[in-house]
C-alpha cells in the first residue's frame, strides 16, 4: 500500500509538472546530439515518424511493443506507405501476421489458440511448425532474428522517459525491447507525454509495481535504461529521436481525466474487470481496452468515442481497487457515462433502477398490494417496456425499516447505514444486525433520515445525482461520526460507498472522517472476536456453508465473513470468482447489455455453486443474492444469520 | 550475518526460481568452471569485461573467443556464448545489472543463446529501489544499463511460460570471491 501511495504521488507530481519536465528532457537529449520532437496529435505523430525515416533513407523497420504506436496507427501508415514495419513481440507479430489489433495491453494475442499461432507461421510466413509452443517460440526466434540483424531502423515505445539523463527506460521479458535498438543506425522511441519522471528515483517507484501489477514478477526479465545516443565500437554514433505524443493528454492535465494520466499501463484493470474477462478487447475497447481503455480512448478519442463500450462496466470498482497507482477508474467511467448521458438523455431502464428507492417507498404504501402486482403474471411482460428483462422477478417488498433500538452513548451504540435492500425488502437482515450488534454488546441505531447509498446513479452516469445523494447522507451520519460513534453496514455495497466514493465525489473532511469510521459489522465481530472480548458460538459444527465475496466487499476489505464462519465451525467453501455479474442493477436491464451479460459473468459461480452439492448458501449482497438465486437456483442468507456471538 | 550476506542468501534462492545457474567460489574454482563452459560452446563473445579479466579468460579459452568491440554484427550473432561483466546484483529479485558502453555489448549481451555474467564481489542491493538509491546506476550518455532477471521469456501462446524468446534462454552468474576488484 505504500509503494502504490508513493507511486501515485510520483505520478501526481510528474504529471502536475509535465510542461517543465517536456522541456528538461529535451534540454537533456538534444545537449547530447539525440533529437526530441514533440507531435501535437497521432497524424502529427505518424507524419513526424516518417519524416524522419524518408530522411535516413529506412525502408526495413523493427518495432518493440508499444501502445503508443497502435494509438496513433503508426503500422498501417507505414506499411500503407511501403515501409517494412515488423513487430518483434511474439504477441504482437502474430496479431500483425493476423491483420488483427492487439486484445489486452500486455497479452496482445491473449485471444488466439496454439493453433492459430503455427496456422499464422506457416501460412504468413511459410515455417513448418507445429502447434507446440516451444516450437512455435523457437521458429519465432529464428524468423525474427534475420529482421533484427537486417534492420534499418528500431522504433519501440517507452514505459518510463527520466528527463534528468534524458534516458528511455524499456522493460520486457522477451527480450527484444533491449535487441532492436542495439542494431540499426536509426533508433526512434515514441512515447506519451505522461511517461516523463524526473530522476532515477521517481522510476524506481514505478518499476517494481510495475512488474508485479503486469504479470506477477519480482521484477521484468529486462529493465533497459536506455541514455542516447549510443555509439559504436568505432565511435560511430547511432542517430536518436524521442517522438513525444501529446494527443489530448495535455488538455486531460486540466480536466476529470487527469488522473488517468497516472496509468503505467500494467493491465491489472483489465485482469480483474469481470465483464472483460468474459468479452475480451474487441468488444470491451478500442486502442486501449477495458476499464483503462474507457478513460485512455476518451483522452486520446474524446469521451463520445469511449461512450461506445463504457456500458460494458458494471461498476463493480475492483479496478480501482487493485490499480497500483490509485486511479479511481470506477468514478471516472462514472464521469465518462455522464457526459455520454447528457448527449443522448437517459434510457427508460436507467430512470428506473436510479428511481428504486422512491418506486420502494410508494410500493411499502401498501407492500401485500405491490407484492401481489409484482408476482403475478401481469408483471413479466412489462418488464421489457421498462427495459428490463423479463427474466429477473421485481422484487417483494415489507413494511420499512423504521426502529431498531435506542440512541445510547458513542461507546455502546453503533449506527446502521442500511441502504435500500435491508430496508424496504429484506428487514430481516436488519433484524439480525441488531442482534448480533446486541450479543456484541451494542445497540444498533437507525437514523430514519437517511437515504440510499446511491450506487445506481454512479452506474448509469448520474454523478451529479449520486453528488447530492452522497451531500444528504454524509451531513447525516457527520452528526454522529462527530460525536465518536462508528457506522456499520450489512450491505458491502454501502460501505464501498462510504469507504472510497463519496470521499472522491463529494471530498471534505466530513467525508473522509465517515469513511474512516465505516465497518461492515462483521469486520467489528471479528475484531471482538480476535481481540478476545467475545467468542462465537458453534451451533452446527461441520456443516458445510458455501460463501460468496462480493466485488465490493474485494474493493474495500478482506472480508471477515469466511473467517467468522470457519470460527463458528461450519466447513467453508470460498468462492473464487471476484463478481457475480449483476454489477448492483445491470444485471436486470434487458438484452445483451444487462441479463445476459450479467449470466455470462456469472457463469462460473453458478457452477461452483453446482457442484457445492446440498448446505448452507450466503453472502453478505443483496444482488449477489438475487443473482445466484437466478443463475444457479440456489437460495441464499446472509452471514450474520448464521453467527451468534457469546459474551 | 551481515547485510550482504543475508542479500545474497536471498540472491541465490531468487536464481533458483527464475532458472539461473549460480555459481560461486575463489578465483581457481571460477576459472576451472568458466574453462569447461567456454569448452562446450563453440564461439564466446566477450563484452564489456574489464582487461585484466577478458586477458586471463582469452589465456582460458584460446582461439574461441573474440572482445564484441572488435567483431562484426555477423560475428556477434554467431556466438553461443557471452561473458560479460557486472558489479552489482540485486537480491530480491535475482538481478544482475549490466552496464554496455557499445551498441557491440548490447547486440552481444541480447544476442547470445547462453549469457554468464561475471562478478567479483559484487554488491548485493535488496531491491532496485536500493540499487537506483545508492547512486550506483550509471547513465550517462551512450551507456546502456540493464537489469536482467533471468532468462529471456514469453507466456504469449496461451500463458504457458517459454525460456529463450529473443534474448538467451540460459543465464549464469559466476560469482568469483576474495579477489580484490
Amino acid at each position: 500500500m505504500v509503494q502504490r501511495r508513493i507511486a501515485s504521488v510520483v505520478k501526481e507530481e510528474c504529471i502536475s509538472a509535465l510542461p517543465t519536465l517536456i522541456e528538461t528532457i529535451t534540454n537533456s537529449i538534444e545537449s547530447r546530439g539525440g533529437h526530441v520532437k514533440l507531435a501535437k496529435n497521432a497524424d502529427d505523430a505518424r507524419e513526424q515518424v516518417v519524416a524522419l525515416l524518408r530522411s535516413h533513407h529506412v525502408r526495413r523497420i523493427v518495432k518493440s511493443k508499444s501502445m503508443t504506436t497502435e494509438e496513433i496507427g503508426l503500422d498501417d501508415y507505414l506499411e500503407r506507405d511501403g515501409f517494412e514495419i515488423v513487430s518483434t513481440d511474439l504477441g504482437e507479430r502474430a496479431v500483425q501476421l493476423a491483420g488483427d489489433k492487439p486484445a489486452h495491453i500486455v497479452a496482445p494475442a491473449i485471444h488466439f489458440t496454439r493453433e492459430d499461432f503455427a496456422r499464422l507461421f506457416r501460412e504468413k510466413e511459410g515455417a513448418q511448425v507445429s502447434s507446440d509452443p516451444e516450437e512455435i517460440t523457437k521458429v519465432a526466434r529464428s524468423l525474427l532474428r534475420a529482421k533484427f540483424l537486417g534492420a534499418e531502423a528500431a522504433i519501440s515505445g517507452a514505459n518510463l522517459l527520466i528527463a534528468e539523463t534524458g534516458t528511455v527506460v524499456l522493460v520486457t521479458n522477451e527480450g527484444n525491447g533491449r535487441l532492436g535498438p542495439s542494431i540499426p543506425g536509426l533508433y526512434i522511441s515514441v512515447a506519451g507525454v505522461e511517461k516523463i519522471v524526473r530522476n532515477t528515483s521517481d522510476a524506481s517507484s514505478i518499476l517494481e509495481l510495475l512488474a508485479r501489477s503486469a504479470t506477477g514478477q519480482s521484477l521484468t526479465v529486462y529493465t533497459t535504461f536506455t541514455s542516447p545516443p549510443q555509439v559504436a565500437a568505432d565511435g560511430h554514433r547511432q542517430e536518436f529521436y524521442l517522438v513525444l505524443i501529446d494527443n489530448g493528454r495535455l488538455s486531460a492535465t486540466k480536466n476529470f481525466l487527469a488522473p488517468a494520466l497516472k496509468c503505467i499501463r500494467c493491465g491489472a484493470c483489465l485482469n480483474t474487470c469481470p465483464t472483460f474477462n468474459c468479452l475480451g478487447g474487441h468488444v470491451f475497447g478500442d486502442i486501449y481496452t477495458g476499464p483503462m481503455g474507457v478513460l485512455w480512448t476518451s483522452i486520446t478519442q474524446g469521451v463520445d468515442k469511449a461512450n461506445e463500450f463504457s456500458d460494458l462496466c458494471i461498476s463493480c470498482g475492483l479496478c480501482s481497487s487493485v490499480c497500483p497507482t490509485e486511479i479511481p477508474l470506477a468514478e471516472i467511467i462514472s464521469d465518462v457515462k455522464s457526459r455520454g448521458m447528457n448527449r443522448r438523455g437517459r434510457r427508460i431502464s436507467e430512470k428506473l433502477l436510479t428511481s428504486v428507492e422512491k418506486l420502494d417507498r410508494a410500493a411499502c404504501l401498501s407492500p401485500r398490494l405491490w407484492n401481489k402486482l409484482s408476482s403475478s403474471s401481469l408483471a413479466s411482460p412489462v418488464m421489457p417496456i421498462l427495459g428490463l428483462d423479463r427474466r429477473r422477478r421485481a422484487l417483494g417488498v415489507a413494511h420499512p425499516l423504521k426502529f431498531l433500538d435506542n440512541l445510547g452513548a458513542p461507546d455502546t451504540t453503533l449506527i446502521y447505514f442500511s441502504d435500500v435492500f435491508a430496508r424496504y425488502h429484506n428487514p430481516a437482515i436488519a433484524i439480525h444486525a441488531k442482534r448480533v450488534s446486541n450479543e456484541l454488546g451494542h445497540n444498533l441505531y437507525f437514523p430514519t433520515s437517511q437515504v440510499e447509498a446511491g450506487m445506481p446513479y454512479l452506474s448509469y452516469g448520474m454523478v451529479q445525482s449520486a453528488r447530492r445523494i452522497a451531500k444528504k447522507n454524509i451531513e447525516l451520519l457527520w452528526e454522529y461520526v462527530n460525536l465518536g460513534y462508528r457506522v456499520v453496514v450489512t450491505e458491502p455495497t454501502a460501505l464501498y460507498i462510504l469507504r472510497e466514493v463519496y470521499p472522491r465525489i463529494s471530498p471534505s473532511k466530513e467525508a473522509d472522517a465517515i469513511a474512516s469510521n465505516s465497518y461492515s459489522l462483521g469486520s467489528l465481530v471479528l475484531e471482538a472476536v480476535e481481540s478476545g472480548k467475545c467468542k462465537l458460538d458453534k451451533p452446527s459444527v461441520g456443516a458445510k456453508v458455501f460463501y460468496h465475496s462480493p466485488c465490493h466487499a474485494r474493493a474495500v476489505e478482506k472480508t471477515p465473513y469466511s473467517q467468522l464462519l470457519e470460527l463458528s465451525g461450519y466447513t467453508v467453501t470460498e468462492s473464487d470468482v471476484t463478481c457475480c455479474g449483476m454489477g448492483g442493477t445491470f444485471g436486470y436491464k434487458k438484452g445483451a447489455l444487462g441479463y445476459e451479460l450479467s449470466m455470462v459473468v456469472g457463469k462460473e459461480l453458478f457452477e461452483q455453486l453446482k457442484s457445492f452439492g446440498e448446505g448452507i448458501v450466503t453472502t453478505d449482497s443483496s444482488v449477489c443474492s438475487i443473482q445466484m438465486s437466478d443463475g444457479a437456483q440456489k437460495t441464499s442468507v446472509h452471514p450474520l444469520q448464521l453467527l451468534k456471538v457469546l459474551q | 550475518m551481515s547485510h550482504q550476506s543475508l542479500h545474497f542468501a536471498e540472491f541465490a534462492e531468487k536464481c533458483k526460481e527464475l532458472g539461473v545457474e549460480l555459481v560461486t567460489g575463489k578465483e581457481k574454482t571460477i576459472s576451472q568452471k568458466l574453462t569447461s563452459q567456454v569448452q562446450r560452446s563453440e564461439f564466446v563473445i566477450f563484452a564489456g569485461l574489464p582487461p585484466a579479466i577478458s586477458d586471463r579468460f582469452f589465456a582460458l579459452s584460446g582461439n574461441k573467443c573474440r572482445e564484441a568491440n572488435k567483431a562484426n554484427l555477423s560475428t556477434i550473432a554467431s556466438a553461443q556464448t557471452c561473458i560479460t561483466y557486472s558489479t552489482d546484483l540485486i537480491a530480491g529479485s535475482g538481478s544482475a545489472v549490466i552496464v554496455t558502453n557499445t551498441l557491440e555489448e548490447r547486440q552481444a549481451t541480447s544476442l547470445a543463446p547462453e549469457l554468464i555474467v561475471f562478478c567479483r564481489n559484487p554488491k548485493v542491493h535488496h531491491n532496485v529501489s536500493d540499487f537506483l538509491a545508492a547512486g550506483r546506476a550509471r547513465l550517462s550518455p551512450g551507456t546502456t544499463l540493464t537489469i536482467v532477471s533471468g532468462p529471456s521469456r514469453t507466456a504469449d501462446i496461451e500463458q504457458i511460460l517459454i525460456k529463450g524468446v529473443h534474448g538467451p534462454k540460459i543465464v549464469s552468474v559466476y560469482v568469483e570471491e576474495g579477489a580484490e576488484n
